[in-house]
C-alpha cells in the first residue's frame, strides 16, 4: 500500500496494517479449515444418497444377503463385496506385514549407511508406482506365472491382486515401523549387549517389542490402504461379484471376486441414471468403505498414542 | 543406529556361541532378502513390460551386438568412471535430472501451445509482453522504486491475461492475429504511458493503480453477485446495472480513501485512469483493421519465400519465445547470482539456446537426404514450431546448469559430468544410425512417435495415447494450480498462526487429526465426493477435466498440507 515512499513514519498506517494482517490470518485459516469442510462434504454426500438407498433397500437385506446383483436381479447384499475386500486384504497382508517388518528391522538394525541410502528411495518407488500399473502387472504377468503353479486359476483372481497390493504396501509398513524402531533409544540396545545378548536377540527381543505400538499402527494403516485400493484390484480381480460356496483354495482365492471399491468403479462406469437405486447404492458402499477406513485410522492413532513407550 | 555396535557380537571364541550366531546370520540374510523382494519383483515386472513394449524379441542378434558395443560399452564405461570420480558423478546426475525435468516440463508447455494457437500467443506478447517491457524500461530509466515498478508491471500482465480469454475465442489466421494484436496493443501502450506518469508523479500513479484494481474487483464482485443471484434465486437488476453499481462503489471507495488519507488532492485525477484505458481500447478497435491490412501483406509474402516451414509461426516463436526467454533466463540467473555475476557466463544460456534453435530449425525444415530418411519422426513429423517450443523448455535449464558449472571452476574434473548425458544420447544416436545404415533388423517397437501422437484406435498399430496424455497433463497442471495455494496456506496456518491452547487449540487439533485421517480415505470415496459435489450439486459436466481436477485437488490437499509442513502424511 502507501508505505513505500516518504520518510518512515512508524505511527502511521497501524490500522491498515493490522487489518491486512487479520485478512491474511483469516485467509490462511480458511485454507486449513478447508480440510474439515472436505470431511464434512464427504460425509454429507455419502450420507444423503445412502439414506435414500436404505429407504429403497432395507439395511437388513444389504447387510445379510450374499448376492450382489444390482443390474440383473436387483439384489443388494453386500457380503460378496466384503468377501472380495477381505480376501485381497488378508492376502496382501500375508505378504506385506512380514516382509515390511523384516525390512524395517534390517534398515534400522543391520543396514550400513550406504545400503540405507540405496534401499530407502527404492522402497519409496514401490509406493510411487500408479496403482493401475500394478493392476496391469497382475493381469498380464502375475496371473500367467501363477498358472504354472495352479492350472485351474482364472484370468481374474484374488491371488494376483493380493500379490501386487502386497508389494505396493510394503513401504508403508517398513517406513512407519522403521521410524518406530529408530525411536528406540540406543541405551536399551547397549543394555542388551551388556547382558550378553547377540545382535539377533537384541533386534527381536528388545527393539521389536519396544517398537510394538508403531509397528501395530503401521499394520493398521497398511491394511486400511489395502481395503481402499481400487484400480489394482479392479484390474486384477475383475468385476464379477461372488460369495465362496466352500472353504477351498480354489473358491477363496483362485476365482474372480469383486471388492467394494471395484463395485463402485463398475457401477460408476456403467450407464446408470442419476437418482436410481443402483446409482444410490454407490454411496451406500462408499459410506461402508469410508466408515471402515476411518475407524481403522482412528484405531491406529489410538494404538500409537496409548501404547507408545515414552523414552527420556 | 545400532550399526556402530557391530563389534559387540563378534567377540567370544569361535566355537562358543556358534549356534546362536548361525541363527543371527540366517536372520540377517532373511531380512536383507525381505528388503529386496518387493524391489526385485517390481524390477522384474518392469523388465517384462519393457521387453513387450519395445518388442525386443523381434530384434536380431546382430542388433543386440551392435547396440551392446556402440551404446552399451560407452555408457557402462562412463558410469564406471563417474562412480570413481564422485564429484563428476554428482554433476552428471544433476545434469541428467535437469534434462529429464526439461523433457517432462516440455510436454506440459507444448500442450499449452497446442491449445494456444500461435496467433493467440502473438497477441498475448503484443498486449502483455511489450507494455511490461516498456514499464520495465521506464522504471530503469528513471530509477523508480523497484517495488512500485513491480506492481505496475503486474498490470499489463494481468490485463493481457484477461484479454487472452477473449482473444482465444476470437478469429484465427495471421491477419486476424495482427488485427487483434493492434486492437489490444493500444491499451497496452496506454498502460505503459500511465506507468510513466506514475513514475514521474507517484501519488497520481498510485491512485491510478488503485482505481484499476478497484474496477477489476468491482467487476469480480458484480460477477459473483450475479452468480449468487442465479443460484439462490434473488431478484437482481439487469447485469449492466449490477456491474455499474459494483464498479462505481469500488471507485467511490478509492475516492474516499484518497480524501481521508493525506494524498495530494490533484492525485484524484488518477481515478480517471481506468476510463482512459477503456477509451484507448475503443480507439484500438477502430484503428486495428487498416493497420492489420498493411501488416498482414509482408507476413504473407515472407511466408511464401521460405521453404516448407511456416515462417510466420516460426518468426513469432523465435522472436517472442526463444530470444527473450533465453535472454531473460540468463539475466535472471546472473541477477540471482546462480552464475558468476562478474563474468559473462550467463551468455552461455542465450547463445546455446539460440544456436540450437537456429540449427535445429534448419535441420527440421531442410532436412532431406539419407540422414533425414533414417530419422523420419524427427525430420518428417516434428515441425519447426513444436521444435522451438520444446527446445526452450528442454535446453534453458540445462544451459543454466552448465553456466553454473562454469562459475565454479573451468578445469575441475566434475565438469566432465556435464557432458555425460550428451555422450549417452550421442551413443544412442550413433548406434541407431549405424543399425539403420547397415540394415540390421531392430525391434519393432510399439513405443514410437506414432504411438505418442495418435488418438485411441480400434487398430492396434494405429492406436496411440496422445489424447490421454494431453488429458493427464491438463489435469496435473490444473491440480497444481488449485492445490498449491491452498496446501501451502494450510501449512502456514498450522505451523505459524494456529493457537495451541484453549478453544482455538482444540480446533487446531481437530484440523490436524482431520488432515491425517483424510490422507487415509480411499481415493474411490473422493470419486464419489466429486460425483455428488461437483457433478450433481455444482453442475459441472460429468467427465470433464475441471470436475476431475477439482476432485483430485481435494484428494491431494491433505498430503500437500502435510508435506509443506515438512512431515509426510500417514499414507
Amino acid at each position: 500500500m502507501a508505505t513505500d515512499t516518504g520518510p518512515p513514519d512508524l505511527t502511521d498506517d497501524g490500522g491498515l496494517r493490522s487489518a491486512r494482517e487479520r485478512t491474511y490470518h483469516v485467509l490462511l485459516f480458511v485454507c486449513a479449515a478447508l480440510s474439515v469442510l472436505v470431511t464434512l462434504a464427504i460425509i454429507a454426500t455419502l450420507l444423503g444418497d445412502a439414506v435414500d438407498f436404505f429407504r429403497a433397500v432395507s439395511p437388513v437385506e444389504f447387510f445379510t444377503k450374499t448376492t450382489w446383483s444390482p443390474s440383473i436381479e436387483g439384489i443388494y447384499g453386500v457380503w460378496p463385496l466384503v468377501f472380495g475386500t477381505v480376501a485381497v486384504t488378508v492376502g496382501s497382508a500375508a505378504i506385506a506385514l512380514p516382509v515390511g517388518v523384516l525390512t524395517a528391522i534390517y534398515l534400522s538394525e543391520y543396514a550400513s549407511k550406504g545400503t540405507r541410502a540405496v534401499l530407502k528411495p527404492l522402497l519409496e518407488v514401490l509406493a510411487g508406482v500408479p496403482t493401475v500399473v500394478y493392476g496391469y502387472f497382475a493381469l498380464v504377468y502375475v496371473t500367467p506365472a501363477l498358472r504354472v503353479l495352479f492350472p485351474e486359476i482364472s484370468t481374474f483372481n484374488a491371488v494376483s491382486g493380493s500379490i501386487v497390493v502386497g508389494i505396493m504396501i510394503i513401504p508403508m509398513v517398513s517406513s512407519i515401523s522403521e521410524d518406530a524402531m529408530n525411536a528406540v533409544p540406543d541405551s536399551l540396545r547397549q543394555a542388551g549387549y551388556g547382558l550378553g545378548a547377540t545382535k539377533f536377540e537384541v533386534s527381536t527381543g528388545i527393539v521389536v517389542p519396544a517398537a510394538t505400538s508403531g509397528i501395530a499402527s503401521s499394520f493398521i494403516l497398511a491394511l486400511s490402504r489395502a481395503i481402499g485400493e481400487t484400480m489394482a484390484v479392479t484390474l486384477a480381480m475383475g468385476m464379477q461379484s461372488r460369495f465362496p460356496e466352500a472353504l477351498t483354495l480354489n473358491e477363496l482365492l483362485l476365482q474372480p471376486a469383486q471388492t467394494m471399491t471395484a463395485a463402485i468403479v463398475n457401477i460408476g462406469l456403467s450407464d446408470v441414471t442419476g437418482g436410481s437405486v443402483q446409482y444410490k447404492s454407490l454411496f451406500a458402499i462408499g459410506l461402508t468403505l469410508f466408515a471402515i477406513t476411518l475407524a481403522m485410522n482412528v484405531v491406529s492413532d489410538l494404538v500409537a498414542e496409548r501404547y507408545r513407550e515414552e523414552y527420556e | 543406529m545400532a550399526a556402530d555396535t557391530e563389534g559387540a557380537t563378534g567377540t567370544g571364541g569361535a566355537k562358543f556361541g556358534e549356534v546362536s550366531r548361525l541363527k543371527g546370520i540366517v536372520f540377517e540374510y532373511v531380512s536383507l532378502a525381505a528388503s529386496w523382494v518387493g524391489i526385485v519383483a517390481l524390477g522384474v515386472l518392469l523388465a517384462y513390460v519393457a521387453y513387450d513394449a519395445f518388442d525386443l524379441g523381434t530384434a536380431s542378434t546382430e542388433w543386440y551386438a551392435l547396440y551392446g558395443t556402440v551404446f552399451g560399452l560407452p555408457t557402462v564405461g562412463l558410469v564406471a568412471y563417474l562412480v570413481r570420480n564422485r564429484a563428476g558423478g554428482r554433476v552428471a546426475v544433476g545434469m541428467s535430472t535437469v534434462l529429464l525435468a526439461g523433457v517432462v516440463g516440455g510436454m506440459a508447455v507444448l500442450v499449452l501451445f497446442v491449445v494456444l494457437d500461435p496467433a493467440t500467443w502473438f497477441v498475448y506478447v503484443l498486449t502483455a509482453g511489450i507494455p511490461t517491457a516498456a514499464v520495465a524500461a521506464v522504471g530503469f530509466g528513471y530509477g523508480v522504486d523497484p517495488r512500485w515498478q513491480a506492481r505496475t508491471m503486474l498490470l499489463p500482465v494481468a490485463g493481457g491475461g484477461l484479454l487472452l480469454g477473449a482473444a482465444a475465442t476470437g478469429g484465427t489466421g495471421p491477419a486476424a492475429a495482427v488485427e487483434l494484436g493492434v486492437e489490444l496493443l493500444v491499451p497496452g501502450v496506454a498502460v505503459a504511458a500511465f506507468a510513466y506518469a506514475g513514475a514521474r508523479r507517484e501519488a497520481f500513479g498510485r491512485v491510478g493503480a488503485y482505481a484499476v484494481g478497484a474496477v477489476f474487483l468491482g467487476a469480480l464482485a458484480g460477477f459473483g453477485l450475479l452468480g449468487a443471484g442465479g443460484v439462490f434465486g434473488l431478484a437482481l437488476p439487469s447485469p449492466p446495472v449490477v456491474y455499474a453499481a459494483a464498479v462505481g462503489a469500488a471507485l467511490l471507495g478509492v475516492v474516499g480513501y484518497v480524501l481521508a488519507g493525506d494524498e495530494p488532492a490533484e492525485s484524484l485525477a488518477g481515478v480517471l485512469v481506468p476510463g482512459l484505458l477503456a477509451a484507448s481500447g475503443v480507439a484500438g478497435r477502430a484503428i486495428a483493421p487498416p493497420i492489420a491490412e498493411v501488416l498482414a501483406g509482408p507476413v504473407g509474402a515472407a511466408a511464401s519465400a521460405v521453404g516448407s516451414l511456416d515462417p510466420g509461426i516460426w518468426t513469432v516463436y523465435f522472436l517472442t519465445l526463444v530470444v527473450p526467454g533465453s535472454l531473460v533466463a540468463g539475466l535472471v540467473a546472473r541477477r540471482l547470482e546462480l552464475v558468476d555475476p562478474e563474468s559473462e557466463d550467463w551468455l552461455a544460456v542465450p547463445v546455446t539456446v539460440i544456436a540450437a534453435a537456429l540449427a535445429g530449425s534448419a535441420a527440421v525444415a531442410y532436412g532431406t537426404g539419407p540422414v533425414a530418411d533414417l530419422w523420419p519422426w524427427f525430420f518428417g513429423i516434428v515441425t519447426a514450431d513444436i521444435y522451438l517450443v520444446y527446445l526452450l523448455t528442454l535446453l534453458t535449464p540445462a544451459a543454466l546448469f552448465y553456466a553454473r558449472g562454469l562459475a565454479r571452476d573451468r578445469t575441475r574434473p566434475e565438469t566432465v559430468g556435464l557432458a555425460a548425458p550428451l555422450v549417452v544420447v550421442l551413443a544412442a544416436v550413433v548406434a541407431g544410425t549405424t543399425a539403420k545404415v547397415l540394415g540390421v533388423p531392430g525391434p519393432e517397437s510399439w513405443v514410437d512417435w506414432q504411438f505418442v501422437t495418435s488418438a485411441a484406435s480400434r487398430f492396434p498399430e494405429r492406436a496411440g495415447l496422445y489424447v490421454s496424455l494431453i488429458g493427464s497433463i491438463f489435469i496435473v497442471v490444473l491440480v497444481a494450480v488449485f492445490t498449491f495455494p491452498l496446501g501451502v496456506g494450510a501449512a502456514i496456518y498450522l505451523e505459524e498462526y494456529a493457537p495451541e491452547s484453549g478453544w482455538g487449540g482444540r480446533l487446531t487439533r481437530v484440523i490436524q487429526v482431520n488432515v491425517s485421517n483424510l490422507a487415509g480415505v480411499p481415493s474411490v470415496v473422493y470419486g464419489l465426493l466429486g460425483l455428488g459435489l461437483f457433478v450433481n450439486l455444482v453442475n459441472i459436466q460429468f467427465g470433464t477435466v475441471l470436475a476431475a481436477s477439482l476432485t483430485l485437488s481435494l484428494l491431494i490437499l491433505p498430503s500437500a498440507a502435510s508435506s509443506s509442513r515438512g512431515r509426510c502424511p500417514a499414507s
